[in-house]
């Protein structure tokens, strides 16, 4: 089975880069630009795994849409790892804080991202 | 030429020199001769500006065409000069801008700058660190009123000292890191409770709505746009009349944080309104009775604008709003580009990832991406994004 990916990313060249990782995996990529819109997504088509920036611009970052998938019982299944140029220890708790299930920080090693992606995905709800 | 054409040109501050295309000049204003000889019925005297207009008769050249030539001085200044067609018929006009002027004050602006921020910004910091200890130290021994009055100065002093230094601070840039994430009902609170007191002092209420809603983050530099709330409510309850009542609102709308101070029964005229944003009250007249509005709201301005947001004066029927746009979230940025290092590690990983793809998909007879553009049937195909 394919599993469904969320890339929630606001910069083009980033998102571009995860989803060219990603396509040696075995997925169904979809995309979106910024926090409401990711947070959309996820509650139409329930994606398996999120790879969610921080920083975007707009009414939601990436820990409020974390934070709010977290919480809300029909989505908290989904697996989160938010990606981030910050990776300073008080970042990481907040990531925490708001459920996530996983940090990479900017610049990440693709390969990493990959293999995170394939456990993360293979493991139960 | 006619004399409506001669009395429009005699008002204007550049130089301008009508030609024929032969060079040969009809007409020079008031300003144009201070900037370079010329005589009526001859040609020009400077030989830049005599070849280049000849040149132009000659359409060698494409018009409009800019150049630089310099005064005839001992310490000559240099003009920029356009020729461009003249209005009427076939002739040629030559304006002339001293740009030396133009240039020796916003050099001397930046000398300023770097002067503050070189010679004046550590001692300002010492200055206004040292200053409460003085105070302290004062109180414990015999005060005198006049040693009282003095600290008081100091401390007025240090406090525009010290605005100055954060102007001239913001107008570098770079001077604002944009990556702390801050929570803006935590932040205005940590400001109103900063400018409380000056409010009481007249006995004006400031009444507060928005700050319990579920607001967006906004990121950029804590300490900056402290400074910036600050200086936006310090000027806000500095123009509000004593007993008067200010209402306090943040709400999101769109993708902006709006934040609105209203001042109820008050008028601020156009001039106002344009001085409060210019530093130093430059344009209020020497002989002003009134306090200079100072750098506050200038300061705050140029914060706010390098988080991508503004600051403005509005006005209702009955009242005067304060203004403050902020982006919600990390500012948009247009040249956002893949890091280099980012771009450095995917290059590292690329090899890495081609060879494990292959191997799994050789496990299932399938080509690689990347190796093949095709999809083989019974390989899972990504599906395309949105």
């Amino acid at each position: 089975m394919s599993h469904r990916i969320l890339i929630t990313e606001d910069q083009p060249d980033i998102c571009k880069l995860i989803r060219m990782t990603l396509e040696f995996g075995d997925f169904e990529i979809h995309e979106a630009h910024d926090g409401e819109t990711g947070l959309a997504m996820a509650r139409a088509m329930k994606p398996h795994l999120m790879l969610l920036d921080v920083m975007m611009p707009g009414l939601l970052d990436g820990y409020q849409v974390c934070q709010r998938i977290k919480q809300d019982p029909t989505l908290k299944h989904i697996k989160v790892i938010m990606l981030t140029a910050r990776g300073q220890a008080s970042d990481l708790d907040m990531g925490q804080a708001a459920g996530a299930d996983a940090y990479l920080v900017k610049p990440f090693s693709p390969l990493e991202l990959i293999d995170r992606v394939e456990s993360m995905v293979s493991q139960p709800a | 030429m006619n004399d409506a054409f001669r009395m429009l040109f005699d008002q204007v501050k550049s130089g301008i020199i009508w030609v024929q295309r032969n060079g040969i000049v009809r007409y020079a204003n008031k300003a144009a001769v201070q900037m370079t000889p010329c005589l009526l019925g001859s040609v020009l005297m400077d030989p830049v500006a005599d070849r280049t207009v000849k040149a132009a008769g000659q359409d060698m050249i494409k018009l409009p065409f800019t150049f630089e030539m310099t005064t005839q001085e001992a310490h000559p200044d240099t003009i920029r000069a356009v020729v461009i067609n003249a209005p009427v018929g076939n002739d040629l006009m030559l304006l002339l801008n001293n740009v030396s002027e133009e240039r020796w004050y916003s050099s001397a602006l930046e000398n300023l700058i770097g002067y503050i921020e070189a010679e004046m910004a550590h001692p300002i910091e010492v200055l206004m660190n040292k200053l409460p200890r003085l105070n302290a130290f004062s109180q414990g021994g015999r005060q005198s009123p006049e040693l009282e009055t003095l600290l008081s100065e100091a401390d007025e002093l240090s406090t525009k000292l010290s605005k100055l230094r954060d102007l001239v601070s913001v107008f570098g840039q770079g001077a604002i890191q944009r990556d702390e994430r801050i929570v803006m009902q935590n932040l205005i609170k940590e400001v109103l409770s900063e400018v409380l007191p000056q409010a009481q002092a007249r006995n004006i209420t400031i009444s507060t709505s928005g700050l319990e809603a579920d607001l967006p983050a906004v990121y950029g530099s804590h300490a900056w746009l402290s400074k910036a709330l600050s200086e936006y409510l310090e000027h806000s309850i500095r123009s509000a009349q004593d007993d008067g009542l200010i209402e306090f609102s943040i709400v999101a709308m769109g993708t902006r944080l709006l934040l609105r101070a209203r001042n109820q029964g008050l008028f601020v005229s156009n001039h106002e309104r344009r001085s409060a944003f210019v530093p130093f009250g430059v344009g209020d007249g020497l002989e002003q009775v009134e306090a200079r509005p100072g750098i506050g709201l200038a300061l705050s301005q140029r914060i706010i604008e390098q988080h991508g947001g503004n600051v403005r004066i509005e006005d209702d029927f009955d009242a005067v709003d304060f203004v403050m746009e902020i982006p919600a979230g990390a500012p948009a940025t247009q040249d956002a580009q893949l890091s280099v290092e980012q771009a450095q590690r995917y290059a590292k990983d690329m090899a890495q990832l081609m060879a494990r793809s292959m191997t799994k998909r050789a496990q299932t007879s399938g080509p690689a991406p990347g190796v093949t553009p095709s999809v083989t049937p019974g390989t899972n195909a990504p599906t395309k994004a949105r």
